[in-house]
């Protein structure tokens, strides 16, 4: 009895854990201007890799731009892009697990067949093959991380939309005259939506640790723009003179994608019939 | 004569001869094998059957909703003279919940979890008739009253779990009954509900009837409710119709030996209390139906030319057979 309490405030105090990251990195991403003590760009070359300071909290970069505030502006594209790619991922892959799911046959075999073609390719890969075809800004960045995402949530929602069919309400629906399109929309997709949700938190941090490889690489966001990845590749090279250059991101980019991670699980466990009491 | 007092009147509707089959490895399964029956404005017939007896797909073959792969070999459905299988699947959604209404097998599982009841209740009206969502919901709290449920106002509001499974079967009720049909199709409405909650649905039906002259199809395999609730009674057995007439004859003098089986296997109300007596064997599979007579196997009068397939046999005006031994079948009963 109170093992099981035990368990479930800790369950639940996870799940709080990731919100309160989460929140905090939309918030600070929303109010960057607010909350973030200097511009990103301002540059003090009287300043270059100074160490934490009362001026400087996290310290400055090789051209004297305040650390602490690009990490703050950094979690604007992070945000934006994972926002985005879930987005896309979310919506082309319901559309398409659905479409597949309820016409079978034919159209499923040929959907779910290329959708098995894009898991076939390792995500980074895809991305930057993405990436070098549509040219290297944030907007393609959202696309090819968004890309990569439809095959994930298209399986799911075939899944779910496959179990839903057999539901004696669509049955029900069709008996009295439903059409096809409005069965799919009011009586299977609220019936598919909840997992898929679950999936989008986790996806999510996905999203902005993939941003992060592809702005180290130098395919997301470009300089003077910060981003964590684009960060962490400029810290790499002052590794040993100025370490928090690499390790301020870095913390920021790990406690983003917990926070994300925490929230997916927790949502999970909370949204779960079978855990619900 | 048929103790139904509509028994002149144009059928409702009338399936002839209809045939329903299934592709297999072993060849076509002829679930459905050349039922007719017929149904008149407010009569109440029984379809009753063993699972697996086609009854319910009988029924999704006049709704036009059989199964992926299932094929209709022959026959005609003609609702109120419409031949239905001629028609397209748009014209035929638009006849569905419109001039049919069907009340599927498990009404629990019937209305959506994710959305409140009335809307779904009213929906037909939306569908059908293009009206507001508004006005749907007027008409759905009146009919959630109709079928005699506590306070409609508040219940159409909500979910269908926070509804009793007798709540959930007269919701469904009242979602078929939205558009007044010709004809009702209630596939086993009463078979996941308590006694008591049964008859109250039993006693819905009957009121269906005498107030909007509905035909109504009720399929079960419960001889109680039979007896109980209908007029006119097919007995199905292995795909076909082996015996038909009036409730009150075919209790009174079953003449097929499936329907005396039946009859035997079930508890009587009232009366001495008798040893209750199984029907030996099973139901054959579409694929390995006897040549002659289906029932064979199981028959205990089988004689040497139950080999070929029996004819109709009218036992008494307006009851008929597919046995050649109901002159001792019916004697003996």
């Amino acid at each position: 009895m109170s093992a099981f309490a035990d368990y479930s405030i800790r369950r639940h105090g996870l799940l709080t854990l990731g919100g309160v990251i989460v929140a905090a990195v939309i918030i600070s991403a929303i109010f960057a201007p607010w909350v973030a003590p200097y511009s990103p760009y301002d540059l003090d070359v009287t300043l270059m890799l100074e160490g934490p300071s009362r001026a400087h909290w996290l310290g400055t970069d090789e051209v004297g731009r305040d650390v602490l505030s690009r990490t703050i502006f950094a979690a604007q594209i992070s945000v934006k892009v994972a926002l985005f790619a879930v987005a896309v991922g979310l919506i082309g892959g319901t559309i398409i697990g659905m479409l597949a799911a309820y016409c079978g046959g034919p159209v499923d075999t040929v959907l779910m067949r290329l959708m098995e073609l894009l898991f076939s390719f390792p995500a980074i890969l895809l991305a930057v093959v993405l990436m070098a075809s549509l040219g290297t800004n944030v907007l393609n960045a959202m696309l090819a991380i968004g890309i990569i995402f439809i095959p994930g949530f298209a399986r799911l929602a075939r899944a779910s939309t496959l179990s839903a069919m057999q539901q004696q309400y669509v049955e029900a629906a069709r008996s009295i005259g439903m059409s096809h399109s409005r069965i799919i929309l009011r009586e299977l997709l609220p019936n598919v939506v909840t997992p898929l949700l679950v999936e989008a938190a986790v996806a999510f941090a996905y999203a902005v640790l993939l941003e992060s490889a592809l702005s180290f690489l130098g395919l997301g966001a470009q300089p003077p723009d910060p981003s964590w990845g684009n960060m962490l590749n400029t810290g790499r090279g002052f590794m040993a003179q100025a370490p928090w250059l690499s390790i301020v991101p870095g913390l920021a980019l790990f406690l983003c994608v917990l926070g994300f991670n925490l929230l997916g699980d927790g949502l999970r466990d909370v949204l779960d019939p079978h855990l619900r009491d | 004569m048929s103790r139904s007092p509509y028994g002149t009147a144009d059928p409702t509707l009338e399936i002839r001869d209809l045939s329903i089959s299934f592709p297999t490895p072993r060849g076509a399964a002829r679930v459905v094998d050349h039922v007719s029956l017929s149904i008149r404005p407010g009569e109440i017939v029984g379809v009753i059957g063993e699972s697996g007896s086609g009854k319910t797909l009988t029924a999704l073959a006049v709704l036009g909703m059989l199964p992926r792969g299932a094929r209709i070999d022959s026959g005609r459905i003609l609702l109120g003279g419409d031949s239905l299988l001629d028609k397209t699947e748009r014209e035929r959604r638009a006849i569905r919940g419109d001039r049919v209404a069907y009340i599927p097998q498990d009404a629990l599982r019937s209305l959506n979890p994710t959305l409140r009841v009335g809307p779904q209740v009213g929906e037909p009206l939306t569908l059908h008739r293009s009206t507001s969502w508004a006005v749907a919901k007027r008409k759905a709290v009146e009919l959630l009253a109709a079928v005699h449920l506590r306070d409609p106002a508040r219940r159409a509001e909500e979910y269908p779990h926070q509804f009793s499974g007798g709540m959930q079967q007269r919701a469904m009720i009242a979602m078929g009954l939205c558009l007044e049909p010709q004809l009702l199709i209630a596939d086993e409405p009463t078979t996941a509900l308590d006694v008591t909650v049964q008859a109250q649905v039993l006693r819905l039906v009957r009121e269906i009837r005498t107030e909007h002259r509905t035909a109504i199809l009720f399929i079960t395999h419960d001889l109680g409710v039979v007896a109980d609730l209908c007029d006119r009674v097919y007995v199905m057995y292995s795909g076909a119709v082996v015996e038909e007439g009036p409730v009150d004859r075919i209790f009174e003098r079953p003449s097929h030996p499936y329907t005396r089986g039946l009859l035997r296997a079930t508890p009587a109300m009232h009366g001495p209390k008798e040893a209750l007596i199984p029907i030996p064997g099973q139901v054959p599979l579409a694929t390995e139906r006897p040549k002659g007579c289906r029932f064979i196997d199981r028959c205990a009068f089988a004689i040497e030319s139950c080999q070929r397939p029996p004819p109709w046999v009218e036992v008494e005006p307006d009851h008929k057979a597919l046995c050649v031994r109901t002159d001792e079948t019916g004697a003996a009963a």
